[in-house]
């Protein structure tokens, strides 16, 4: 038996773009006419029919725009550094011509890590951005806009070449950098949720809850996703000097990271660095009822350091979100590459992918990803049980795999602290005391040793292939355990300092 | 940034030619400065510029120049004598009404040779003798206004320095930044605006390439108009090669620069300007945004005689007083449609406010 590949049930095609375009996709989306509409790094909006393979200029001069939602045929909402913005092509002719501020209710210091993502659209219309706080790569510039307050430091303080030391790594010293804001459509603006690093992908899954990634750097070990809901705080400290709670001067640089864990609402899933992820980047569910394979409604997460995109497989436990990560589509040599940065699903059920880099690891251009009808065998589902584990696979198993040496299972965490990241603590392989295959033929359940809140369980399937033949194509399973069953979340041994 | 490219061909003689197909011909017969002729292409384009900035010849040595109007403007192409490219682009200015009937062209000793002003997308041929006397011998547009940035140089007989420390190129060229690189699926086109990280404003600026030659850069962040420059548009490359961690340059000459701080004043009281957005008429943004609870349009156009831009604004159905700061006035020539001046400060009735007009203009 040769080794299972993704390209065996999807098939991939590069989409070319308009010559002397640089091809880095910030955005993408469908219009109800069924043409692309994507926004590029030089600020661009092109609109593409599929059918013809036809680019048409829509719009341009946007600063930076990182995402697109479009309203109808004329109109797309755009996300760029500076504002949100309504663009419409009001006589018809193909290109905008109207560029209305839907909201810049929002501060910025020219600082280059300010990047602004979204929007992400509700049922009602309503629309969600995130914004990036600064970097202390850099300072902030002579002239901001909105209003200047920083814990540690003075306008003057920033121009001195020894800023970083009182910065902190990723500063907010702008109203709602690191927070996710709701925009009405008519631009009414609510700061939704505080706590948030880099928040480049923001994405609403079928039932309507809004997911947002974070990256890995300073107080997040681990990439990260997150189900974002109002008034909650999500862990990186610097954007809650713009609560209103915050006592104005007080340094989060100065905080015991304690205060702050007993505030912080978990992760969803973390993307395990170095291994799942190092960059994710948009959460989109699978809308395509079934035309793109069997993960019919679960999210996808674009990565951008790595030839992959990555799937995620919720599993609500005493009454909370989390879940397990699992490479989707992954693999050079299959025609991926890195920087998978935006994504949309055609009517046809394709899936639309655009790539970017912003001078970091990535790529440019836009793909799209077809299935072949051919079921993958893989882990289509994950949820936790009293005692482990119930996997569910989109096939049935091949005889005699249902033996604890099929499951090879290690579990470790990351720590809650200000520093850059975290190396993986406390790692150990967890013993399997019991494997059961249910009577569907394709759900496993694995008991073990130890289970317990606070750590990333990571299976590593090797040999597992389904009745008819196919191997597993996805091995890598890792199931991030805020919450056992009856509750119990504690995890006293996740706060660093 | 690209370095202008030098597009000269040198043709090669007849016996040369002829030698190349076996045919020799004796070199003993010796050369005519004919049979060496130079050839060169040179393309006026958008932005004030001409896009070979200089080339050498021998003295005595025919040339054959060919001057492409790629701009949306007029231009023309006058030689003068060593040291003169100045005076005579100070006497073209003097010609005022005769001027057109004259090319640009004025009488002046110092002349050597010309083309007539070409409109865009024309062409002329000049041929020529290069002078005897080695020299350095400078060509300019001497249309109204382009003489300051549009101009170069003829090295007959004398080496060139180095690009980085030529005095006879425009500056702009020295640094390397003359072409306005590609950046674009649509290549070079006006009117272009970007949002972008501009020097000299707050992070929310707006870069404008009017025609003509003429930008400014007005800020979504205060709700103004901080400077406008002539020449090339803006090198966006510091901030699009990477994260965004740069400022675009100014390709150009800035000419005026907003002085006063504030936007715009509606009635009384200092309320912060509200950023609404924009149209696009003519490819041109009119910037729409709201002052004290009223809404207040200001749309930017190029003059066309001279340098300069026209700021007209409109504020409909008005009933408050309007105060503006249009600062600064002198060094450049200043006109307003209505109201009063003082002080750098217009001021206008509600009723005039509903729709006025300013320019600011490079040369008096």
């Amino acid at each position: 038996m040769r080794a299972a590949g993704i390209g065996d049930y999807y098939s991939l095609e590069n989409i070319a773009t308009p010559k002397g375009l640089d091809p880095q996709v910030g955005g993408l989306d469908f219009m109800p006419n069924g043409r692309l509409v994507a926004c590029f790094h030089r600020g661009e909006v092109y609109t593409y029919d599929p059918g013809k393979g036809e680019w048409r200029l829509f719009a341009d001069g946007l600063q930076e725009p990182l995402g697109i939602v479009a309203i109808n045929d004329r109109e797309v909402v755009v996300m760029q550094r500076s504002e949100l913005t309504r663009i419409t092509d009001t006589d018809g002719d193909g290109e905008a011509d109207q560029y209305k501020t839907v909201c810049d209710d929002f501060g910025m210091t020219g600082n280059y890590h300010e990047f602004a993502f979204g929007p992400a659209r509700d049922a009602r219309g309503n629309l969600y951005v995130g914004l990036n706080l600064a970097s202390s790569g850099a300072s902030i510039r002579p002239e901001l806009r909105g209003e200047f307050r920083h814990y540690g430091l003075s306008r003057e303080g920033f121009k001195a070449s020894s800023y970083g030391r009182a910065s902190g790594r990723m500063y907010a010293a702008t109203p709602y950098r690191g927070w996710v804001l709701k925009i009405t459509p008519e631009g009414e603006m609510t700061p939704f949720a505080p706590g948030f690093r880099s928040p480049n992908g923001l994405g609403f899954d079928l039932d309507g809850r809004l997911f947002v990634t974070d990256n890995q750097g300073d107080w997040l070990g681990t990439s990260k996703l997150f189900h974002v809901q109002r008034g909650k705080f999500y862990g990186h400290p610097a954007s809650l000097a713009w609560t209103s709670e915050w006592k104005k001067g007080r340094n989060p640089l100065k905080v015991a990271s304690g205060e702050f864990d007993a505030k912080r609402t978990y992760a969803t899933v973390l993307f395990p660095h170095g291994l799942m992820a190092n960059s994710p980047t948009q959460p989109i569910p699978d809308s395509s009822g079934g035309k793109f394979g069997p993960f019919a409604a679960q999210l996808f997460v674009g990565e951008m350091n790595r030839a992959r995109i990555v799937r995620v497989m919720l599993d609500k436990v005493a009454g909370e979100w989390q879940g397990a990560c699992v490479p989707f589509y992954d693999g050079a040599g299959l025609g991926l590459g890195k920087g998978n940065h935006r994504f949309v699903f055609g009517k046809d059920g394709s899936m639309w992918l655009g790539k970017t880099h912003l001078s970091w690891v990535g790529g440019q251009g836009v793909q799209r990803i077809k299935w072949n009808g051919k079921t993958p065998m893989e882990v289509e589902s994950m949820k936790l049980t009293d005692s482990g584990f119930a996997l569910q696979f989109t096939k049935p198993l091949a005889n005699g795999l249902a033996k604890p040496e099929t499951f090879a299972i290690q579990r470790y965490y990351y720590a809650y602290r200000k520093d850059y990241g975290s190396p993986q603590h406390g790692r150990e392989p967890v013993p399997v005391t019991g494997v059961q295959l249910l009577r569907d033929g394709r759900t496993v359940i694995v008991s073990l040793a130890k289970l317990n809140p606070g750590y990333v369980y990571q299976l590593d399937l090797n040999n597992i292939a389904a009745a008819d033949g196919s191997l597993l194509v996805n091995g890598l399973v890792c199931y991030t355990l805020n919450r056992l069953t009856n509750g119990d979340d504690k995890a006293p041994h996740l706060v660093q300092k | 940034m690209g370095v202008p490219v030098f597009k000269i061909r040198f043709v090669i003689g007849l016996f040369v030619q002829l030698g190349l197909f076996g045919l020799v011909i004796a070199p003993a017969l010796g050369q005519d400065p004919n049979d060496d002729r130079v050839e060169v292409d040179i393309t006026a384009r958008s932005g004030l510029q001409y896009d070979v900035v200089r080339f050498t010849a021998k003295p005595g040595q025919a040339i054959l120049m060919k001057l492409i109007n790629d701009d949306d403007m007029a231009h023309n192409f006058v030689f003068t004598k060593p040291g003169q490219r100045q005076a005579v682009a100070t006497a073209a200015l003097a010609l005022g009404v005769d001027g057109e009937a004259k090319n640009w062209v004025p009488d002046h000793a110092s002349v050597l040779w010309s083309t007539p002003v070409l409109p865009p997308g024309e062409q002329h041929v000049l041929q020529f003798t290069a002078p005897v006397e080695p020299g350095i011998y400078p060509y300019v547009c001497t249309y109204p206004g382009h003489g300051f940035l549009m101009y170069g140089a003829m090295y007959v007989g004398v080496s060139m320095p180095e690009l980085a420390t030529d005095q006879h190129v425009p500056e702009l060229a020295r640094q390397g930044k003359a072409a306005q690189k590609q950046f674009h699926a649509w290549g070079h086109k006006r009117p272009l605006m970007y949002r972008i990280f501009m020097p000299d404003a707050s992070p929310a600026a707006i870069a404008v390439g009017l025609k003509h030659g003429q930008n400014y850069c007005w800020d979504a962040g205060q709700c103004r108009l901080r400077y406008a420059w002539y020449g090339g548009f803006v090198d966006p490359s510091p901030v699009w090669r990477g994260n965004g961690n740069g400022l675009a340059g100014v390709l150009g000459t800035k000419y005026w620069e907003s002085e006063m701080p504030g936007t715009i004043r509606v009635g009384g009281g200092d309320s912060e300007p509200e950023f609404l957005g924009y149209k696009k008429v003519d490819g041109q943004p009119e910037f729409h945004f709201r002052v004290n609870d009223t809404d207040v349009y200001e749309l930017i156009t190029p003059l066309h005689s001279i340098i300069g831009i026209q700021r007209s604004f409109r504020i409909p159905n008005n009933t408050q007083p309007v105060s503006l700061p249009v600062g600064p006035t002198s060094r450049v020539a200043f006109e307003h449609s209505a109201g009063k001046l003082e002080n750098n400060l217009l001021t206008l009735s509600a009723e005039e406010a509903r729709a006025f007009t300013v320019f600011i203009g490079l040369i008096k």
